[in-house]
């Protein structure tokens, strides 16, 4: 089961996960990112699948965009054609922020999710087969009706990020994990736990004749770490969230030790 | 030989194998193909200014570090371009941190 990763802002003393997030930025996302993009073709065997979404969804561009009808009372969502189970993955969403409206959630979800409801909901992450980010209340959602779930990204004072008109979607099957980036900065992992499934690009959407767009970015295979994230990690790993701050006092080079803190 | 396996020795900058030689005098024999595919195996593991052709002596890396290291290349060579699993490779706490200490030039 997936969980969320963050805890909640609520608090208003910073813990040691605010003081050291963790922005271990999957290894292999700045390669990704940096690589030619892929083509339309790519883009559209990627893209939306006009036969796995709402009924209310019109698949426009060969998978490039949808439109949602504006039905009354109806929450609509759409998966992409591919799913991943394995390696890197990352896709944009371009969603124009005036036509979010009450619940607009974009993220992940096996093809058991359903992607319609008859009142107006944040549908994706209201179940045990999809995770979600509320991009308009920047709630992470997963088995979750919306009470209670944690902020993303976590703020010590619990301030909300504004979610742009596009957002990249960071899917990393080989760790488990689903992360989102804004404008070039990777916000840090908002789900674990999520190996061993086959994973859709989805959103879920209530806003009359909203276009959400899709553009894959591309996808990497998993490779073996290299020997030094290996080290970084087991250290990570032996001193626990809580001992991060004390990575000043191990006998480490400054360079080294910056790079303990993925800095 | 034809009808025993032998490693070929490691002198001469064709052979099939090479050898690591550690602080505390361990001998590590690696196939050249697993630790070059590292890229800058040379600038891991050798001392500032000694560098044989096959003979390194890692005058800064104790066996534990290297050995763990060798072991790395297997690795690394073995589940690279491969569609299996790619399993868990263990390091010991204290090693991870042998591993930061010595290896600042490793090839990321």
């Amino acid at each position: 089961m997936g969980q969320t990763a963050l805890a909640g802002g609520s608090s208003s003393t910073p813990t040691p996960q605010t003081l050291y997030p963790d922005l271990s930025c999957p290894e292999g996302l700045e390669e990704l990112l940096s690589a030619p993009p892929p083509d339309l073709g790519a883009q559209q065997r990627h893209g939306w699948n006009p036969k796995d979404c709402s009924e209310n969804i019109e698949v426009k561009e060969g998978g490039l965009c949808f439109e949602r009808r504006p039905v009354a009372q109806s929450t609509d969502g759409a998966r992409g054609k591919k799913g991943y189970s394995r390696g890197l993955h990352a896709w944009e969403i371009c969603w124009p922020r005036e036509q979010r409206g009450t619940h607009a959630v974009v993220g992940v979800a096996t093809a058991l999710a359903p992607l319609q409801a008859d009142h107006y909901a944040a549908l994706l992450g209201s179940n045990s087969e999809s995770w979600g980010w509320d991009i308009g209340r920047g709630k992470l959602y997963h088995q979750s009706k919306g009470p209670g779930a944690p902020q993303y990204p976590a703020r010590p004072h619990g301030e909300q990020l504004e979610v742009p008109e596009r957002l990249l979607v960071v899917l990393d099957m080989e760790e488990g994990t689903l992360g989102y980036a804004i404008g070039g900065t990777y916000l840090g992992p908002a789900f674990r736990g999520l190996k061993g499934r086959t994973l859709y690009p989805a959103v879920s959407a209530v806003w009359g004749q909203c276009q959400v767009r899709i553009r894959y970015l591309g996808g990497r295979r998993a490779e073996p770490h290299s020997l030094l994230h290996l080290s970084r990690l087991c250290v990570r790993h032996a001193l626990g969230d809580t001992r991060l701050g004390q990575v000043s006092a191990l006998p480490l080079p400054p360079a080294m030790k910056r790079y303990l803190l993925y800095q | 030989g034809e009808g025993e396996k032998t490693y070929g020795g490691c002198e001469g900058s064709a052979t099939m194998y090479i050898k690591l030689v550690s602080s505390d005098g361990h001998e590590f024999i690696v196939k050249r193909e697993h630790a070059l595919t590292l890229g800058t195996r040379k600038a891991m593991l050798s001392g500032p200014g000694q560098l044989a052709e096959n003979k390194t002596n890692e005058g800064e890396i104790p066996s534990c570090v290297l050995s763990k290291a060798c072991t790395y290349f297997t690795y690394k060579f073995c589940y690279t371009n491969s569609s299996t699993v790619i399993p868990e490779f263990p390091i010991a706490p204290e090693t991870a941190l042998e591993l930061l200490m010595t290896t600042t030039f490793l090839d990321r």
